[in-house]
């Protein structure tokens, strides 16, 4: 079937990359049918620094990090298998891939979201459906994995998405308990008009490259 | 993070700790292992990974798991140090050859493996992960090679794996009494 809506294609820094050697992030918007009615596909921004910081815990002894979490309370990490853990479940917006509505600069001591868009069905809300992982494997010289959510806009009305970012667990330092809290580790900005009805799916491809 | 934002720096002293050699490079590559452990440790879906064996582990999560430190003459993780110069491919699970501990012909004598506390300067943040190993023996030794291994859990049992492997363009001799430092800058990058 011929499709009549307009595809619209983003490409930012990666048009000079090839793109299979980079990580990326890519923005797909669908009407209430179905129909896909933008995409957006672009290298992946940033990783930001509670990204490094957790994986710096797990080179370090108890206590030698600490990093704010995405309510930008500082926490002393401890390594622990619950780190970068983000598999979240249907109408969890703790961990797991988030979208926002502010368009401010990436910058790399980000903590969270500028306006990350509640759960929820009411005005300005989206409900996230759970997230999704595909490990891709090794291509060539490129290892390479996915995760992905589908978030849905029965708000009522449309909303404009202008951010992304990846929330992951990380276990914060104070025995015996040890709580999962929650960090912000990659942060992209996007431009994208959900429909009501329609939903938004963000995928980030992760790769390294030999 | 996960390939362009990884650096090393080694640097040659001799026994008298003055350096010798040092060079700084964008490093080649994370290896497959670690995007396998950063996949399930995101996902919490089990992986088979190959260990520095050669054996597939089917990783899970049972306990505390510090990915890459290590003491001082503990070689299982940390920063290790080889003598191959086969190219690296990204499903190394390996150095070639990796060099023993130990103070005997062809050994390094190896110090603890800690990153440091990162930091923010700009648009990066960045920590950096380094060991010494130190020529005990009474011969040179030619190191081509080194990367990181780190642990993971299969069931309650370690597991050790190759995350990082670099090899150089040409070997760096160690004199007798004299050390090699290796660096790895981590960084996330805007």
């Amino acid at each position: 079937m011929q499709r009549s809506e307009e595809i619209k294609t983003h490409h930012t820094t990666s048009s000079i990359m090839p793109e299979k050697t980079v990580s990326l992030i890519t923005a797909v918007v669908r009407d209430r049918h179905g129909k896909v009615l933008s995409r957006e596909r672009h290298e992946m921004r940033s990783f930001v620094r509670a990204w490094n910081h957790i994986l710096c815990i797990n080179g370090s002894p108890p206590g030698g990090v600490s990093t704010p979490d995405t309510g930008n309370v500082w926490r002393s990490l401890l390594a622990a298998p619950s780190n970068f853990q983000c598999n979240a479940g249907i109408g969890d917006v703790s961990t797991g891939i988030r979208v926002g509505t502010g368009n401010t600069p990436v910058d790399i001591a980000q903590y969270a979201l500028i306006a990350p868009i509640a759960e929820g069905a009411g005005a300005g809300q989206m409900q996230h459906q759970g997230m999704t992982f595909s490990f891709i494997g090794v291509v060539g010289n490129v290892c390479s994995f996915e995760l992905g959510r589908v978030i849905v806009n029965n708000s009522g009305g449309a909303i404009n998405v202008a951010e992304a970012g990846i929330y992951c667990y990380a276990v914060e330092n104070i025995p015996p308990g040890n709580p999962n809290r929650p960090f912000m580790g990659a942060r992209d900005l996007i431009t994208q008009n959900v429909p009501d009805g329609g939903a938004i799916t963000i995928t980030y491809t992760i790769r390294i490259v030999a | 993070m996960m390939g362009k934002d990884l650096e090393y720096e080694v640097v040659i002293t001799d026994k008298d700790g003055k350096t010798i050699l040092r060079l700084k490079e964008p490093a080649r590559s994370f290896l497959k292992a670690y995007s396998q452990i950063i996949f399930s440790y995101m996902s919490r879906v089990p992986q088979s990974i190959k260990d520095t064996g050669g054996v597939n582990r089917a990783i899970s999560f049972g306990g505390a798991a510090p990915l890459f430190y290590a003491g001082a003459g503990n070689v299982n993780e940390g920063i290790r140090f080889g003598t191959g110069n086969t190219p690296i491919d990204i499903s190394d699970f390996t150095l070639q050859s990796p060099i023993a501990q130990g103070t005997g012909a062809g050994q390094l004598d190896h110090l603890g493996c800690y990153a440091t506390v990162p930091t923010v300067d700009g648009t990066e943040s960045a920590f950096k992960l380094t060991r010494t190993g130190i020529n005990k023996s009474a011969a040179n030794i030619a190191v081509s090679e080194f990367g990181v291994y780190g642990h993971a859990y299969e069931g309650s049992n370690w597991r050790y794996f190759c995350i990082v492997r670099d090899v150089l363009g040409s070997p760096v001799m160690i004199p007798p009494g004299g050390a090699i430092t290796v660096t790895y800058s981590f960084k996330a990058v805007e």
